[in-house]
């Protein structure tokens, strides 16, 4: 069995230890889970926090944004806007350009660099999107 | 006399046929429908698919040729030759399928069970056509444009032009024959009757002599019968015949299974029931609910019409957080804004339980059969997201679905768990609130799944209505009734059956006396629930259930009930020591003494016993005897009829197991009892009244209580009309009357010794 964090408050944890070990299926906000190997994946369920609390943010243009919803990554054609600064590789939150949070990835370069990208390019790698509540529900639990 | 007729027939017969396909070529859909829905009455009603088919055939046929002018002459053989030729030029390929054609009138019955369309993969079968040109039909049909010619015979000339009025001049002449059959009685028309006599002994059901032969036409016709039937009948025809053929023909017509039918039918009226069925026909609107989490209505519709869907709020205004798409150019479930978590899509109807619960922000929230979570999303968006929000249903993998949306909703206080629901108030009590809508048959939304008409008997009706009593009880065990904003349950089905809504509804009432039934908060909105239906009586609380039909909201059919919880402590909870024997029968009697006044609380009926104690002597007895007996707990339910037994003894064990705290909880319980007592006494000037009964009317009730105990302990079960009629003469609401007896009976006692 999997394991996985979730986000909770504690008085919410404690009621429910009322319910037994096999018939929890999940509490409060699912943040992600540990991968066999040990590594923490983060969860499209954690989006609306990451969303809150993200420095780093890309919009993408509306033409692209069910591109990015099917799983493909961000090319520069479709990047609508990103903030300054964002590091090569450090996690992002992908908006719509309505600040609908789509999902997350990873800057594939720096900011200045997406500047001057040819169009297709990647800007951000996918790593999860809300797209996955229809293609994969069965395992976000 | 249509059997002597048969050999004359037999001869004559094609050419009436080939005519009656000449009629239905000429005209128009309506008339053709009419038509060959006509002979599908004529024909026998038992096997109703062939009719159905060869009509059908009718009407493709009737399109193929639809120039050809219409001969209403029988009476000249050479028009009715040159006719048979005509439809043989259609015949030509079915005669060669059929190969044995020599004589062309018989080719000709003989293919009119095909269509060219249809003859690549229909297969003829003997017995079709037989079946279809029963020799009385052919007399008949023939007889009738007789009739018909003769008055008609200067119309001949140009028929092409005329057709249609003469058609619907024959149709309606054919109805005056039948008001004059009416009018006169059987003399008028010989044939008819003849016609009839023998359908009847050839095919079971046959339709009521003189009624309209379509069947559309028919089931209007007795409708609008039966809505004046003392005026409108025909002499000599029970209401009962009237019914059941409409019955018939609404299942033919709609597809169900009989015995929906004739349950819609009792339930509804039969002018209801025909629009019932019309709407279930009919698809409901497509409907989303805003996500107030994370957005309001009116960005997301603006959101939405960008995307280019057409959407409008909710007729009637009852809901500030619905949409109802009227087109859409996207798919609605897979918008950027779908995914977001900004709507999900919901039928109105769901809508309605959880605005009945209204939940409040910080309160414990309990979905007994949650997924896929729709309405427990809007659970927490009314919470706003605050408190604690339990999602619950059976099957875990039905649960995914429900964490998908309540995380894609962000919904952040739910815990999602899968227990049998009946099991959840040994796993956690002390909710402010519970929804239960339960499992049912789904006899309210054929529109969304039509296989409903065919698969759903009145057996799984039956099967479902004891479950949800089950889950309703587990419910209402869970609420915790000293909740200070909360303490009530909703209880809702997506099905229209009186036996899965009301009947569980009523039992609950009896089996569980601390709850009552509260105005849904939903105004007027939705039809009152039944508090009589066929030879059901239920509490006159019931009225203040609402009711969600296609047909009236254009909603899917649904049912909410709201119910208060008044105490946490049953009025008979000791009844579960029953099965504890003698032995915790001195402790019981003991904490009884302890509260036995108030115990008597909300429901009055505590309230007059509780001063006299002698009178209650006759139970004890009772029910010693009662206790001593291995199956105690058993009898203790009205409902001991096996089903419930299993749940009622777990209940029972779990109920013993805590008695030892259960005198220490009742402590702070005892004032509030009281004060419910109060205040039901002072809202319902009857129960004001009733604590002056008279002593003679309580004992002739007490007597009639105890015969009722009897009747339910020992014989197989009391019927609701009997346990009704004891009430009437009693005088009691049926509520106190209709407690199982263990209850009262414990209760007595406890009042007893005090």
């Amino acid at each position: 069995m999997d394991q996985r964090v979730y986000y909770v408050s504690e008085r919410m944890m404690k009621t429910a230890t009322n319910f037994g070990r096999e018939h929890l299926l999940s509490i409060g906000t699912c943040v992600g889970r540990f991968t066999k190997s040990e590594k923490f994946h983060i969860s499209i369920t954690f989006l609306d926090y990451l969303a809150q609390y993200a420095s780093y943010k890309v919009w993408v243009k509306p033409q692209s944004e069910m591109g990015f919803l099917y799983g493909n990554n961000i090319i520069k054609s479709g990047l609508g806007r990103m903030t300054e600064g964002i590091p090569q590789y450090a996690g992002v939150v992908v908006y719509s350009m309505t600040d609908i949070p789509l999902g997350f990835g990873v800057a594939a370069q720096p900011t200045d660099v997406c500047k001057d990208l040819d169009p297709g390019a990647n800007v951000v790698l996918h790593q999860g999107d809300v797209g996955e509540y229809l293609r994969v529900e069965d395992e976000l639990s | 006399m249509g059997k002597k007729r048969a050999p004359s027939v037999q001869s004559g017969s094609p050419s009436s046929i080939s005519r009656a396909i000449r009629r239905n070529d000429g005209g128009d859909a309506r008339a053709t429908r009419r038509d060959t829905a006509e002979r599908q009455r004529k024909l026998p009603l038992a096997p109703s698919t062939k009719p159905i088919s060869n009509g059908r055939q009718h009407q493709v046929r009737g399109k193929k040729k639809g120039k050809e002018p219409e001969p209403e002459s029988e009476s000249e053989v050479e028009e009715s030759e040159a006719e048979d030729e005509d439809a043989e030029e259609v015949g030509e390929e079915d005669e060669a399928l059929e190969g044995s054609g020599s004589d062309e009138e018989e080719l000709h019955a003989k293919d009119l069970g095909f269509t060219d369309d249809n003859q690549s993969w229909l297969k003829m079968k003997k017995g079709n056509t037989n079946g279809l040109l029963s020799s009385e039909e052919e007399v008949e049909e023939e007889e009738e444009e007789d009739e018909d010619d003769e008055e008609e015979e200067d119309g001949e000339g140009d028929e092409a032009d005329n057709f249609m009025s003469g058609e619907s001049e024959e149709s309606g002449k054919e109805v005056a024959d039948e008001e004059e059959d009416f009018e006169v009685g059987h003399e008028g028309d010989q044939d008819e009757e003849d016609e009839a006599g023998d359908e009847g002994e050839e095919e079971g059901p046959r339709p009521v002599a003189g009624l309209a032969s379509g069947l559309k036409e028919r089931i209007e016709e007795v409708v609008d019968i039966l809505s004046d039937f003392r005026a409108r009948r025909k002499a000599g025809v029970a209401r009962a015949e009237y019914v059941r053929q409409l019955g018939r023909d609404l299942s033919e017509h709609h597809g169900y299974l009989p015995e929906l039918t004739g349950m819609f039918l009792t339930m509804l009226g039969p002018a209801e029931c025909v629009e019932f069925m019309a709407a279930n026909d009919r698809p409901r609107p497509l409907v989303v609910r805003a996500n107030t989490l994370k957005t309001r209505r009116k960005d997301l519709a603006q959101a939405l019409v960008k995307r280019g869907v057409s959407l409008e709020p909710l007729a009637g205004g009852w809901s500030k957080v619905a949409l109802k798409i009227i087109d859409s150019q996207v798919p609605v479930g897979a918008t950027p804004e779908y995914l977001a978590g900004h709507y999900i899509l919901q039928s109105a109807s769901s809508m309605t339980p959880v605005m009945a619960l209204a939940p409040q922000p910080h309160e414990r929230v309990l979905d007994l059969s949650a997924a896929p979570g729709g309405k427990a999303s809007y659970c927490a968006q009314l919470m706003k997201n605050t408190g604690l929000l339990v999602a619950n249903d059976l099957k875990p993998e039905r649960q995914k679905a429900t964490i998908a949306n309540l995380h894609r909703l962000g919904v952040r206080n739910a815990v999602v768990c899968s227990y049998d629901g009946r099991r959840l108030p040994s796993v956690m009590k002390g909710f402010d609130r519970a929804l239960l809508d339960a499992p049912c048959s789904g006899l309210g939304i054929v529109a969304r799944d039509q296989s409903v008409k065919v698969q759903r008997t009145l057996a799984d009706v039956r099967k479902m209505s004891h479950l949800q009593r089950e889950l309703l009880r587990a419910a209402v065990d869970c609420v915790d009734a000293g909740s200070k904003t909360g303490g009530v349950l909703v209880y809702s089905t997506c099905s229209v059956a009186v036996e899965e809504n009301e009947l569980v509804v009523d039992y609950i009432l009896r089996a569980r006396p601390n709850v009552r039934v509260v105005p849904t908060g939903l105004g007027d909105f939705g039809r009152p629930g039944f508090t009589r239906v066929a030879e059901h009586r239920f509490h006159p609380s019931l009225a203040l259930t609402r009711r969600f039909y296609p047909h009236v909201h254009n909603m899917d059919g649904f049912f909410v009930c709201k119910l208060q919880k008044l105490t946490n402590a049953l009025p008979g909870k000791n009844e579960e020591e029953e099965g504890a024997e003698a032995k915790g029968k001195k402790r019981k009697q003991m904490r009884d003494g302890g509260n036995g006044e108030s115990r008597g609380n909300e429901t009055r009926k505590g309230v007059q016993k509780g001063e006299k104690g002698e009178e209650e002597a006759p139970f004890r007895i009772k029910k010693k005897k009662k206790g001593s007996q291995p199956q105690g707990p058993v009898r203790e339910t009205p409902q001991s009829t096996a089903e419930t037994t299993v749940a009622e003894s777990r209940v029972s064990g779990q109920a013993t197991m805590s008695s030892g705290t259960n005198s220490e909880r009742d402590g702070p319980l005892v004032e509030k009892k009281d004060k419910h007592t109060r205040k039901t006494e002072s809202k319902t000037p009857k129960a004001a009244g009733e604590d002056v009964v008279k002593e003679g009317k309580k004992k002739s009730w007490q007597s009639k209580q105890e015969r009722g105990r009897h009747e339910v302990g020992e014989g197989p079960k009391v019927s609701n009309g009997e346990r009704q009629k004891s009430e009437q003469k009693s005088g009691r609401p049926k509520e106190s009357q209709g407690i199982p007896v263990g209850r009262k009976g414990k209760k007595a006692k406890g009042v007893m010794s005090s």
